[in-house]
């Protein structure tokens, strides 16, 4: 297309090794946070910075929360997490769906809910920021 | 200091705040998934006028579109605001020391912008974990750096073609 034409050639060589180097990190952080093993996963629910005991996602439940904002509604089910109500204004956590994997993690930030799903073998795959 | 660039400079910031609350105002995906048009003037600026310029006009387009959409001094200001700032510094500098085409710095600006807003969230809210949403936001940080990039970019030809680009100086 004849539009394109005038953006030929404008890439430099400092260009070409930045995407190179953004493509390369994000191959690098997707690979690194991969962990699908099953085992006994167990959901960790921060309000407020303050964690919950863990919860187990192998049984059915339904959890409510209390964070600044008021009550985020969290589903357990098959063995996977979503966040099913939020009293937030986008509804972002909602729209996530869910977590089941060791490492994966949902937030409703406006009411301070952070949850993530931890246990399992854990491999190689394992976050990189840690304590 | 020249009255007209003042003047100009100061147009600029406002059509940059425009764009942002048009941004902020249009329905989205995912409320961080923006193009950042916001930044189409700043990196205009950066090219056209310096950094200093282009640190007035992010500050200008931050502190307004703060006050308007009802976010300053939230969360969402500090780690949005701290972000953009540091990004736009990266690419300043950026803009000295390499040779990066427009669309490059956009790409570079985005980045720096994405990583560093993740950064903040962890230290400012103490989330943990983030790292997880790397990959993702990586990924928009080089679309949206590189359609923001080319955009600019094709601004920047049409001025010169015009006969503009020396006389806004």
């Amino acid at each position: 297309m004849s539009i394109w034409n005038e953006f030929r050639g404008i890439l430099t060589l400092a260009d070409k090794v930045l995407i190179l180097c953004a493509i390369v990190g994000i191959i690098g952080t997707a690979l690194g946070s991969c962990d699908r093993t099953l085992g006994q996963h167990e959901l960790v629910i921060e309000i407020d910075g303050r964690p919950m005991p863990p919860v187990p996602l192998a049984d059915d439940r339904q959890l409510a929360v209390i964070g600044p904002l008021g009550t985020t509604r969290i589903s357990i089910q098959n063995r996977a997490a979503r966040i099913t109500h939020s009293p937030c204004t986008n509804k972002v956590c909602v729209s996530f769906g869910q977590v089941r994997y060791s490492g994966q993690l949902a937030v409703c930030l406006p009411n301070a809910v952070v949850m993530r799903v931890v246990g399992g073998e854990t491999s190689a795959g394992v976050d990189a920021i840690s304590h | 200091m020249n009255v007209n660039r003042t003047a100009r400079i100061a147009t600029l910031a406002a059509f940059a705040l425009i764009l942002f609350l048009f941004e902020a105002l249009a329905p989205r995906m995912l409320p961080w998934m923006k193009l950042g048009l916001g930044n189409l003037v700043t990196l205009l600026v950066l090219l056209a006028y310096g950094f200093p310029a282009a640190l007035s006009v992010a500050v200008v387009k931050l502190l307004v579109g703060g006050l308007v959409t009802g976010t300053l001094a939230g969360p969402a200001f500090v780690i949005g605001g701290g972000a953009g700032l540091l990004s736009l510094t990266a690419m300043a500098a950026a803009r000295r020391l390499l040779v990066l085409s427009t669309v490059g710095l956009s790409i570079l600006g985005a980045i720096t912008h994405q990583l560093v807003q993740l950064i903040l969230a962890r230290a400012y809210l103490g989330i943990e974990g983030l790292s997880h949403f790397l990959p993702l936001f990586l990924t928009w940080g080089l679309l949206s750096g590189g359609i923001v990039g080319l955009i600019v970019y094709w601004v920047v030809q049409r001025l010169r073609a015009a006969g503009w680009w020396e006389r806004i100086q």
